[in-house]
């Protein structure tokens, strides 16, 4: 085979020589010769030995000619003994095969990732007894790296032949830096590696630039050392995908924290078709645990996201629900539909403690608290809530028992009884939501000692110095929500729920550590200062939210606010869900509860999507039972059954859907994205054998040629100098 | 170089275009750098009477006719010479050839004259045989002017053509030369070299000195082609394409090895044997023949 065929019209030029003698036998100068005896003596004693130097000679030039021109034709040696000879060292290929869930892409009953493996194979099967490999699965978030190469070459087709799609999507140039940092320390001398990927921008683009920077770099010190093909598997596919589903109490809301039984809510579906072109007559489902509960028929435009409601959606029993969005099958199947693990609750049990009960409703630090989470319990037309709040002192408070509650609410309270403070931290720890309101009541020291233990404690923050600033409405600070990117802050201002109208006279200086993972402010003062206004604090598997200020109007016109009621709506079910409320996870977040004991039986069973069911039991941790379930590789319903009054519970596992835009980068937007990169750009995965045996053979054969052409040039110049002096023509020494 | 001498040069000579001047002009410009008289020690024997035209030295008037006839006649004397030259020039065809402006026949026709006009000078006489396969003219030897004038006339009407047959010729002359004197051979010795020598050989025999000059082309010793070339061989060798620079030292071993044939086996039979180049100066030849001449006429 010849990578450039076209050069082989220049092995005539091997007749170039003959020609040149041919006609320089025509070209000659005519002498009248007289000492013709001498002359013919002389002619008859050298003519043997001319000829056969001639010859010689005439081969050589004829053979330095076509060497050169089968060198440019760049013959390529298919595998044999002799590829191998002329190839020298073994060969260490290295596979990157990208398996992110747009390699599942179907066209033509086929995938990019099924030609991605019988490309990869077809090389493996090519490679010579001594080469190596080794397999790296770029569908994830780290490379799966088969750990050394290896010369196993059965094992390594196994490996390749059951292959799968991974439902995560790929970070490959941050895959590829790695893997090239890595060859780039084997022994071997000759490294090809190989990567398959369907040019899906997304895999490669983020935020437009490349997805790992430190590629170029890494490319830019293989460059010479070893050979780099780019195999484009992929073709161009128009694809609908179900980017999001949510339970909203109206058409326009957000995602809603919690859900009562037999109150409507309205299901929100977000579908996006990635084409060029609009789809039309697409059939939208929704089911409510597997059964279906309503159909849509919606025309889709391109490239624009398109949302589908289901209204009065109601659940009848409490407990975990599963929604399921469908949308009519495409091409990839994987992203058609999208499902949303919803708890019901028949109510949320509140315990709202009062460090200040007063009959003064203005000095009530509850009274605008209890109103606002159940507005129901007090005769408010307002809404229906799921809360039910009960009311206890701060001397109550020590005798309840938490775990009768999903949401304990302090008030101004003087501090946390010492004695109480393990029931609270374990209440916060299994999944509580703790929300605290300050006052003139606190002590702040007794709260830094008992709640914030230099930061190991529940407290989100420090507390420090009160802030008392004149009643005179152009004295008080306001809420600056401008910089905050917390979910409820930005729920809020999409509901148009605006913080920034309370005025607030009396506050405490916190001390936030922000640099702590688990700390974060959730919008702060517009004072010189820009003092946190309230902090959050992620706790085990709880959540615990810190307000500066009281909830009683005396120290800001925050509780009168028309804003304060949706505020606490949407705290409570923030801090009430819990870190452990995420029941609806991407791929390869784990599966994470709390429980205690009696909440849980012998074995724990998880049923996963794939129809495994894998016993996994919970481990022991600070008074409770951590269950954390981490192979949450595939996407759908992971239902656990616990065994104990936890019963069973569903986590909903689903895509991330920026994988589901097949737009692909082209050759020309890779070359700008990286410019001048090493790789061989391999069009075809068919075409890829050709490619790399001009690579692997090719460069390698036509090296030799150029080396034997030279080598026979420098025969060609000697053996001439040497029959020149033999005829007397160079003269020696 | 002075103006004598420079007709000593054969590329000055060749653009004399005449023999008898170029013949002069070589011999009085070799006598001039001997500085010695031709003209000395040679004596007379009379021949013949003439009548006396104004210009005539009055030495040679016959004083006794003119007492008897009181007319006016001049004594005229052949002169006696000591010495019998024949000069054999091949005129064959290879002959012809020259790389430069002097062809080796030019060249062997100026020596020959040059002889003749010298040999006339000093009162010897001088014959000339012409031969290519055979003698195509044979002029006995003779010493007077009018025999010079006669050599010299030959020596203009020379065509080279055919193929030296040497050994024959050279047993032809030596059958007509009888009185023995010296043979001055002027040829490219172009012929299988054993033949020459016993040709050669037949004049020794006969007591002749033998005095060999050997004219090659500067070209035909130093073989200087590089290019591909077709050499036409004259004397119908046929034509020979070939590359020179392949062949130039096995060419020269037997030039050289032709020459040094020649010169054993002159050496061997005692005869002078002078290589002369078409670009030699005339003095070489006239000096190997004065040489040749003075072991003769010891």
């Amino acid at each position: 085979m010849f990578g450039a065929p076209w050069w082989l019209l220049g092995v005539a030029a091997g007749a170039a020589p003959i020609i040149i003698h041919l006609l320089n036998r025509q070209r000659f100068k005519r002498v009248t010769w007289a000492a013709m005896d001498w002359l013919l003596k002389a002619l008859e004693r050298n003519r043997r030995r001319m000829r056969v130097e001639n010859l010689v000679l005439l081969i050589l030039r004829v053979l330095i000619v076509v060497l050169v021109a089968l060198a440019l034709s760049r013959p390529i040696l298919e595998s044999s003994p002799a590829a191998a000879l002329v190839g020298g060292a073994r060969v260490c290929r290295i596979f990157v095969i990208d398996n992110s869930y747009s390699m599942g892409v179907k066209i033509a009953a086929t995938s990019p990732l099924e030609r991605a493996k019988r490309s990869a194979m077809d090389q493996l099967i090519s490679s010579q007894g001594g080469d190596v490999a080794s397999l790296v699965i770029s569908g994830g978030e780290s490379a799966e790296v088969t750990p050394e190469p290896t010369g196993d070459v059965a094992r390594l087709t196994r490996q390749i032949e059951e292959l799968e799609i991974s439902h995560r999507e790929a970070n490959l140039p941050a895959i590829l830096s790695k893997v090239l940092a890595k060859a780039q320390g084997l022994p071997h001398p000759k490294i090809r590696v190989y990567v398959f990927t369907d040019m899906q921008r997304f895999t490669w683009v983020g935020e437009g630039k490349l997805r790992d920077p430190g590629l170029v770099d890494a490319l830019r010190k293989a460059r010479g050392k070893m050979g780099l093909f780019l195999v484009d598997c992929g073709r161009e596919s128009p694809n609908t995908v179900v980017e999001n589903v949510v339970v909203s109490a109206d058409e326009t809301g957000e995602a809603q924290g919690l859900v009562a039984v037999d109150v409507p809510v309205t299901v929100r579906a977000t579908l996006e078709h990635f084409a060029s072109e609009p789809r039309g007559d697409v059939t939208v489902k929704l089911l409510v645990d597997g059964r279906p509960e309503g159909e849509k028929k919606v025309a889709l435009e391109a490239r624009k996201p398109t949302v589908v409601l289901f209204p009065g959606v109601a659940f009848q029993t409490p407990g975990p629900h599963v929604l399921t969005v469908a949308a009519d099958a495409d091409a990839l199947a994987l992203d058609d539909k999208r499902n949303l693990a919803v708890d019901v609750e028949r109510e949320v049990k509140v315990l709202c403690v009062n460090g200040s009960p007063s009959s003064d409703l203005v000095s009530n630090e509850s009274y605008y608290l209890e109103r606002a989470l159940a507005p129901q319990q007090f005769e408010f037309a307002a809404g229906l809530s799921v809360f039910s709040v009960e009311t206890a002192t701060d001397v109550d408070f020590v005798t309840r028992n938490l775990n009768d509650y999903r949401l304990i609410v302090m008030a101004n309270l003087f501090q946390v009884p010492p004695e109480k403070a393990p029931q609270l931290e374990a209440f916060v720890r299994r999944g509580g939501g703790l929300i605290i309101f300050l006052g003139d009541r606190t002590e702040a020291s007794a709260w830094n000692d008992v709640m914030w233990q230099g930061g190991k404690g529940l407290l989100p923050a420090r507390i420090l110095e009160r802030k008392s600033l004149p009643a005179a409405e152009s004295a008080g600070q306001h809420f600056d929500t401008r910089r905050s990117t917390h979910e409820i802050v930005r729920t809020l201002a999409d509901r148009s729920v605006g913080l920034k109208y309370a005025r607030v006279n009396d506050y405490y200086y916190l001390d936030a550590r922000e640099d702590s993972p688990d700390v974060r402010v959730l919008f702060r003062y517009d004072n010189p200062e820009s003092s946190p206004a309230a902090v959050e604090k992620v706790y085990g598997q709880g959540r615990v939210i810190l307000i500066s200020t009281s909830a009683a109007a005396r120290w800001s016109t925050f509780p009168l606010s028309p804003t304060f009621a949706p505020f606490m709506q949407e705290l409570g079910a923030y801090a009430a869900r819990g870190s452990t409320g995420r029941r609806n996870l991407l791929v390869g977040e784990p599966i994470l509860t709390m429980l205690f004991p009696n909440e849980f039986g012998a074995t724990v069973t998880v049923s996963t999507p794939r129809g495994e069911k894998l016993d996994h039991q919970p481990a022991p941790e600070q008074n409770a039972f951590r269950f954390e379930f981490s192979d949450t590789r595939t996407v759908g319903v992971y239902t656990v059954a616990f065994g104990g009054s936890r019963g069973n519970c569903d986590w909903c596992v689903s895509l991330d859907t920026r994988e589901s835009d097949l737009e692909r980068l082209s050759k020309a937007d890779f070359d700008k994205l990286v410019p001048d990169h090493p790789f061989v750009f391999v069009d075809d995965p068919d075409n890829l054998r050709a490619a790399s045996g001009r690579v692997e053979s090719g460069a390698q054969l036509w090296k030799t040629l150029i080396y034997v052409a030279l080598g026979l040039m420098l025969l060609e110049l000697f053996l001439a100098r040497y029959f020149g002096t033999q005829r007397g023509i160079v003269k020696k020494g | 170089m002075n103006e004598l001498q420079r007709y000593l040069d054969p590329k000055t000579l060749v653009k004399i275009g005449r023999l008898d001047l170029v013949a002069r002009r070589v011999v009085e410009g070799y006598i001039s750098g001997l500085h010695r008289s031709p003209y000395h020690g040679f004596s007379v024997e009379f021949a013949d009477h003439r009548e006396y035209v104004p210009g005539d030295d009055i030495k040679h008037l016959d004083w006794r006719t003119l007492a008897k006839t009181d007319r006016y006649y001049i004594k005229e004397y052949e002169e006696e010479t000591n010495l019998r030259s024949t000069i054999l020039l091949d005129t064959s065809e290879s002959m012809k050839y020259g790389s430069g402006e002097v062809t080796k026949q030019a060249y062997g026709c100026f020596v020959a004259a040059s002889l003749a006009y010298m040999l006339t000078q000093q009162q010897d006489s001088v014959g000339l045989a012409m031969f290519d396969s055979g003698v195509h003219r044979f002029v006995p030897p003779k010493s007077n002017a009018a025999h010079l004038r006669l050599i010299l006339h030959e020596l203009n009407q020379i065509v080279p053509k055919a193929k030296t047959k040497m050994d024959l010729i050279f047993h032809d002359v030596a059958e007509r030369v009888h009185k023995r004197g010296l043979i001055v051979v002027i040829s490219d010795l172009f012929d299988d070299p054993e033949t020459i020598l016993m040709g050669l050989r037949h004049f020794r025999h006969n007591r002749h000195e033998v005095v060999v000059f050997h004219v090659l082309d500067e070209y035909e010793t130093t073989f200087p082609f590089d290019e591909t070339t077709l050499f036409d061989g004259l004397e119908g060798y046929g034509e020979v394409l070939t590359e020179p620079r392949g062949l130039r030292d096995t060419y020269l071993e037997e030039a050289n090895k032709f020459i040094l044939a020649m010169k054993r086996g002159c050496r061997h039979h005692e005869i002078d044997y002078v290589q002369l180049s078409t670009a030699t100066p005339l003095d070489v030849a006239l000096s190997a023949y004065l040489a040749s001449r003075a072991k003769r006429t010891k």
